[in-house]
């Protein structure tokens, strides 16, 4: 007797899950965006992201909690939201993502990115269907800020879009002796870092025709008018030795600061000597459920992703590989990057993860990730989870390129300006008296928020995008169930049970780093029966499997795996594996019960009438 | 009361000479006997208030039972400058981030360190610290020679890194060499362990025909390794355990950034969940950055009466030849001299360096044949050069030279066959009887004779044996200790004279005048009078490694530099010792020149200022 039986899934999760309150079907109105309303046309400073988080805490109490992770070196404390649905289980027992937004200081759009993908879950979850069922079985960690210090000091005080890139631990950048002896600062007042010039009749520079730019006069090029010598940037000249802002604030990189492949020249002192890092570590390492993590960076609109280590081993004779899609995909990502074999399904969860976000971000490249003591790095070595850095935002070629050349010229530049950014955009060269240097120029450059992070206007865009792609992943968490089984009597009271457990989704339970560096909560499923037993499969002498009946030796499965009252394994993303049952039973109606706990992947039972009826 | 009116008096006394204690000991110490954690804090804190002003106790942690990690500074708080108390800014920072404290004064000379129990049960070294510590101290004054050194150098002595495994292994018997993390209680736990009562955590031992060991066929005291085939008067074999289980926790000295991974395997090949996820770990990592003054580590463990030189985990590979030099034929030279042990023939004429690798061409040590000699037993690498194999990850030593730019070394203290006179040369089971018998002979109560027990998961047992924490892996105390702590005081001075100090040597002022405007064509040598570069050879590339720099201040600003500029980067200069092998190609002097202009009255100095070699300033008259 053959035959397979669809089974009834009981989610142990669905059990406690009180049906959405204000489930919106028609997709034309509002999804809660109006419950709690944040203005996404600004950067918000330390003080004012703080607030926000507390007061979505406060609106939305059964889906996260806010709490400090630690301090940082000036005393900011760091916050992460932790948003899930409460009254399904706590944070921990389930899969979870976890984004920070700004680890270098001037980086503030991760902010944004990640306080809207916040503020999109907690205010939609009533209404939207995707969001509800995600949180219900899945954990988001937020934190929006990392380098607090910096990121408040580039919100809120003059900084020019590279600055302050770094926590403030003094260093002797310009190896003179002194420590941050020299630093960038606003001399004219206007709020804005810009370029120092002075008049002088042998300079190189000239003022553009518009007077908006200082340009280069090229040697032979003929110019009367007026001449620019370059000063540097704005500032004074703190310790006297002439030169400008050579040794400005901070200096150690927070990410070249993690322990994996950590190198002093890049890091600077020793992993983890900056108190943000070891914070976010700690607390980190505490949830063994991140199984994917996204650190906001800009500039660039990249996706970098983690790869496992190259290849050791040679490539086998005829290596497993993804069969080529038939159809043309432009957004279709393979990495170039041979791994070994226990390492290969987390190079095909990399790639597949790296291709929704191509296609989802659009105008993005996927490019490796670095290693020397990169964040990135250590949560996918040291955690085992599955690490992607996004350089958001990036020249406005996608805006301003009016002749397709693939880049924006310094006239297509001003055009973007005037036309998509109202005009308010750019420091314009001035007369200023320096008390230092007299009489002297300043100005020729854009404003802070232009280059590396988006102008107001595209805040929303930008964040909105990355909000779905995170949702993707969140949406691609494991999720385990019972699939197809069988039942056959093979002998006098022997019934040989198969049952397919199946993750429909992208993630495993467990990446194969986790495997490797045996970081991980084996999936388990308990077999009991009512009336009879399990026999275990597994001979103790000769630590083989066993077979028990003819039947087994000749009509098995070939990809089953022989289990007993207790069998552990790894559920690999989009998979289903099948497990054979040996019972004993002298009662035909007796019952073959399951039951599946996976740490990542949620819980399920099943239960099957020897007998072979449902 | 008579007690009160003496202290009195001594107040009084030192009160009104006002004169710096010409060789007193103004705080006893004494060596019969373990100080431990407590012992060592309070001499500690004695000796800091006893000497004000050539003492300093800081604390750079706490361990993870939050007992404070100590370093004592020895150094004259009145002499040396740092360059910020030189270098005044122009503008004050404006920004909200606070400029940055002072940097201070000790670090502004060439700095020494030493460290001890960083492995709770290796409390000798804790010993030979406060040993050094009390010469230093105690010869301020007396000696010119040790004067001279605290006037113009630091030294920073932490002689209990691993606080908590110090206190449970001597205050409670325990031995723990981990620190302790992941302990589901705390020190009270061992005690509960103490079967007998004894306050004494030896050793269990029982019957078990798959035992390890026998009783010794001489001195039924002793418990040898049962090897197949040998025939022993008394067959019955024994399992031997400790009575107290060493706690779970961990070990400081692999904590540390420097390879703490295997690169082999890409896991860990440290301890810890991270590098420097222990408090201790990070608590020493952060002093040393703060203190980038220090160019000499000394690290003492036990045992084996050896000295180990970096690299553990990469051996001679990644280390420059020229630091190679200067740890072999100056440094290794030195211990085997104090160590009364033969050195290699080549030590002493390294002219002779390249027949000497001509001779090792072929042996499995390429180590040795690239450098032209084998180590010798007391001075060696923690790497397995013979298997070309590593054998430790993230050690500290490791991380010191390799990324901090410092000369470590780990002195592996205790080696009772070189010790103690009567076992010279004795090995394995003959000295573990004569030192037994010494023992007897002596009246020292190291070893308990085994008693019945009762053990709640072996039944009958007995208890016995060595005293967990001294037994064969501690110095005994009294005149062995006191012997040991000499010969390594002897040696740490020798490194400590080693030290490089930049110094401004001979300044020259040609004057012009016209009017208001002077000008000056100033000439200044700049010379490194210690022994030893300012910087390490393997440094010279890496981001920390500033090399020197010379800044000709005006004190008002008001200077205008017509040739040269306010800041002169000069690289690290040679020490005036030759480092054998290697030919001083730029020599320990700079010869450094400026022209200026002044206004009157303005105040000029030249700075001088060496990351490892001190900083000193001096005023320009014209």
């Amino acid at each position: 007797m053959k035959q397979y039986i669809i089974s009834i899934l009981l989610l142990a999760l669905s059990l406690g899950a009180s049906a959405q309150s204000k489930k919106q079907a028609q997709m034309g109105k509002p999804h809660g965006e109006t419950d709690f309303v944040i203005n996404w046309k600004q950067y918000y400073t330390y003080d004012e992201w703080v607030k926000i988080m507390m007061d979505l805490q406060q609106k939305y109490p059964s889906l996260c909690h806010v709490e400090s992770i630690g301090k940082s070196r000036m005393g900011r404390d760091m916050y992460v939201m932790t948003i899930t649905a409460k009254h399904t289980g706590k944070d921990t027992e389930k899969p979870a993502v976890w984004v920070d937004g700004a680890i270098h200081g001037n980086e503030v759009n991760g902010i944004t990115c990640s306080l809207y993908l916040a503020w999109y879950l907690l205010t939609r979850y009533d209404y939207d269907p995707r969001v509800y069922e995600s949180l219900n079985r899945a954990t988001v960690y937020i934190l929006p800020g990392f380098n607090v210090d910096g990121n408040d000091s580039y919100v809120r005080l003059p900084n020019t879009e590279n600055n302050p890139r770094e926590p403030f631990r003094p260093l002797d950048d310009d190896k003179d002796g002194l420590y941050d002896d020299d630093m960038t600062e606003d001399v004219d007042g206007d709020g804005e870092l810009s370029i120092m010039y002075a008049e002088d009749p042998s300079g190189e520079y000239r003022l553009s025709k518009d007077g908006m730019r200082f340009v280069r006069i090229e040697t032979g090029d003929w110019w009367e008018g007026k001449r620019f010598r370059r000063l540097g940037s704005e500032g004074y000249d703190n310790d006297g030795d002439f030169e400008l802002a050579e040794d400005d604030l901070g200096g150690i990189d927070p990410n070249r600061n993690f322990p994996w492949d950590f190198r002093k020249e890049n890091g600077k002192s020793y992993p983890l000597s900056e108190p943000e890092t070891r914070n976010v570590l700690n607390y980190q390492l505490k949830k063994k459920n991140i199984l994917v993590s996204f650190n906001y960076h800009n500039v660039g609109r990249l996706i970098m992703y983690m790869m496992p280590p190259e290849a050791k081993k040679p490539a086998p004779a005829s290596r497993p590989r993804e069969t080529a899609s038939s159809e043309k995909d432009i957004y279709r990502f393979v990495s170039p990057r041979r791994v070994d074999s226990e390492y290969q399904h987390d190079a095909d969860v990399f790639n597949k993860t790296v291709s929704a976000g191509l296609y989802i971000l659009k105008n993005y490249e996927a490019e490796p990730g670095n290693e020397y003591g990169e964040h990135l790095a250590t949560t996918y070595y040291l955690q085992g989870a599955y690490a992607f850095l996004i350089e958001l935002w990036g020249p406005p070629t996608p805006f301003a390129d009016t002749n397709q050349d693939g880049s924006v010229s310094d006239d297509e530049f001003q055009k973007w300006i005037a036309l998509d950014l109202g005009g308010d955009a750019w420091v314009k060269p001035h007369p200023v008296t320096h008390p230092q240097l007299g009489p002297i120029w300043i100005g020729g450059t854009a404003k802070k928020h232009i280059g590396r992070t988006p102008p107001p206007r595209y805040i929303e865009q930008e964040a909105d995008k990355h909000c779905m792609y995170v949702m993707y992943c969140i949406e691609q968490l494991p999720k385990l169930a019972f699939g197809n089984y069988s039942v056959k009597k093979t002998g006098n009271n022997l019934y040989e049970i198969e049952v397919e457990v199946v993750n429909d989704k992208l993630f495993p339970t467990a990446s194969d780093r986790s495997v490797v560096m045996k970081r991980y909560t084996p999936d388990r499923i308990t077999a009991r029966v009512s009336s009879g037993s399990v026999i275990n499969p597994v001979d103790n002498n000769t630590g083989n499997a066993s077979p028990t009946s003819t039947y087994y030796r000749t009509h098995y499965r070939k990809d089953a795996t022989p289990a007993g009252e207790q069998v552990t394994f790894r559920a690999r993303g989009n998979s289903t594996q099948v497990f054979r049952y040996t019972v004993l039973s002298g009662n035909s109606n007796a019952t073959l019960n399951l039951s599946l706990e996976s740490a990542n992947g949620g819980k399920a039972t099943l239960q099957i009438n020897l007998s072979g009826k449902s | 009361m008579n007690c009160l009116v003496r202290i009195c008096l001594c107040i009084t006394v030192s009160a009104l000479t006002h004169m710096p204690a010409t060789g007193a000991r103004k705080v006893p110490v004494a060596f019969d006997k373990f100080h431990g954690y407590s012992g060592t804090v309070d001499y500690l804190k004695a000796v800091n208030k006893a000497y004000p002003d050539i003492t300093e106790l800081i604390e750079i942690g706490k361990s993870f039972q939050r007992r404070p990690v100590y370093v004592l500074i020895i150094t004259n708080r009145k002499t040396g400058t740092t360059l910020d108390r030189e270098k005044k800014l122009v503008y004050e920072r404006k920004l909200e981030v606070p400029t940055p404290p002072l940097m201070p004064l000790h670090t502004g000379k060439a700095g020494h360190l030493l460290t001890g129990a960083t492995h709770g049960n290796e409390q000798t070294g804790v010993e030979v610290c406060l040993y050094f510590i009390d010469k230093m101290v105690s010869g301020y004054g007396d000696d010119a020679g040790l004067t001279e050194l605290i006037d113009t150098k630091t030294f920073y002595v932490c002689p209990a890194n691993n606080p908590d495994g110090l206190y449970n292994t001597v205050e409670l018997g325990a031995p723990q060499r981990s620190n302790s993390m992941y302990q589901t209680d705390t020190a009270a736990a061992p005690q509960r362990r103490d079967l007998n009562n004894d306050k004494l955590f030896t050793q269990i031992r029982y019957k078990n025909p798959n035992g390890r060991f026998v009783k010794d066929s001489l001195d039924a005291r002793l418990m040898i390794t049962y090897q197949e085939g040998v025939t022993y008067p008394d067959p019955q074999r024994y399992a031997v355990e400790y009575e107290a289980q060493p706690d779970k926790g961990i070990d400081i000295n692999r904590n540390f950034p420097e390879a703490w991974w295997n690169l082999q395997t890409t896991l860990p090949g440290g301890t810890g969940e991270y590098p420097t996820s222990a408090p201790e770990t990070h608590a020493l990592c952060e002093f040393i950055i703060n203190h980038p003054n220090i160019i000499m580590v000394n690290e003492y463990h036990t045992q084996g009466g050896h000295v180990y030189r970096p690299m553990g985990s990469t051996g001679d590979i990644g280390m420059d030849s020229r630091d190679i030099a200067v740890y072999d034929l100056i440094m290794g030279k030195k211990y085997a001299e104090l160590m009364g042990t033969e050195i290699p023939e080549v030590w002493t004429n390294p002219s002779e360096l390249s027949q000497h690798k001509d001779k090792l061409r072929g042996d499995k040590n390429t180590f040795a044949a690239k450098r032209g000699y084998k180590l010798p037993y007391e001075w060696r690498v923690p790497y397995n050069e013979d298997e070309n194999r590593t054998a430790y990850y993230g050690l500290f030593l490791d991380w010191l030279y390799k990324q901090c730019g410092i000369y470590s070394i780990v002195t592996e203290l205790w080696n009772p066959s070189h010790d103690i006179a009567a076992l010279k040369g004795l090995k394995n089971v003959e000295l573990q009887r004569a030192l037994l018998k010494y023992m007897d002979e002596q009246a020292l109560n190291y070893f308990v004779d085994w008693k019945p027990a009762n053990h709640p998961k072996h039944g009958d047992v007995e208890t016995g044996g060595w005293v967990g924490h001294i037994g064969p892996n501690n110095a005994f105390p009294g005149p062995t200790l006191e012997n040991i702590c000499e010969r390594q005081w002897q040696f740490d001075l020798f490194r400590s004279k080693l030290m490089p100090q930049i110094a401004i040597q001979t300044v020259d002022v040609k004057k012009q005048t016209s009017g208001n405007t002077t000008v000056l064509e100033i000439t200044a040598e700049i010379e490194n009078v210690g022994a030893l570069p300012t910087g390490l050879a393997n440094t010279e590339w890496m981001a920390f490694n500033r090399g020197d720099v010379v800044w000709l201040i005006g004190e008002n600003n008001r200077i205008t530099y017509l040739s040269g500029k306010p800041c002169e980067k000069i690289g690290n200069l040679y020490g005036r010792m030759q480092i054998p092998g290697f030919e001083n190609k730029t020599g320990n002097r700079k010869t450094l020149k400026w022209i200026v202009a002044v206004e009157a009255k303005e105040h000029i100095k030249i700075a001088a200022s060496s990351l490892k070699g001190g900083t000193v300033v001096k005023e320009i008259k014209y």
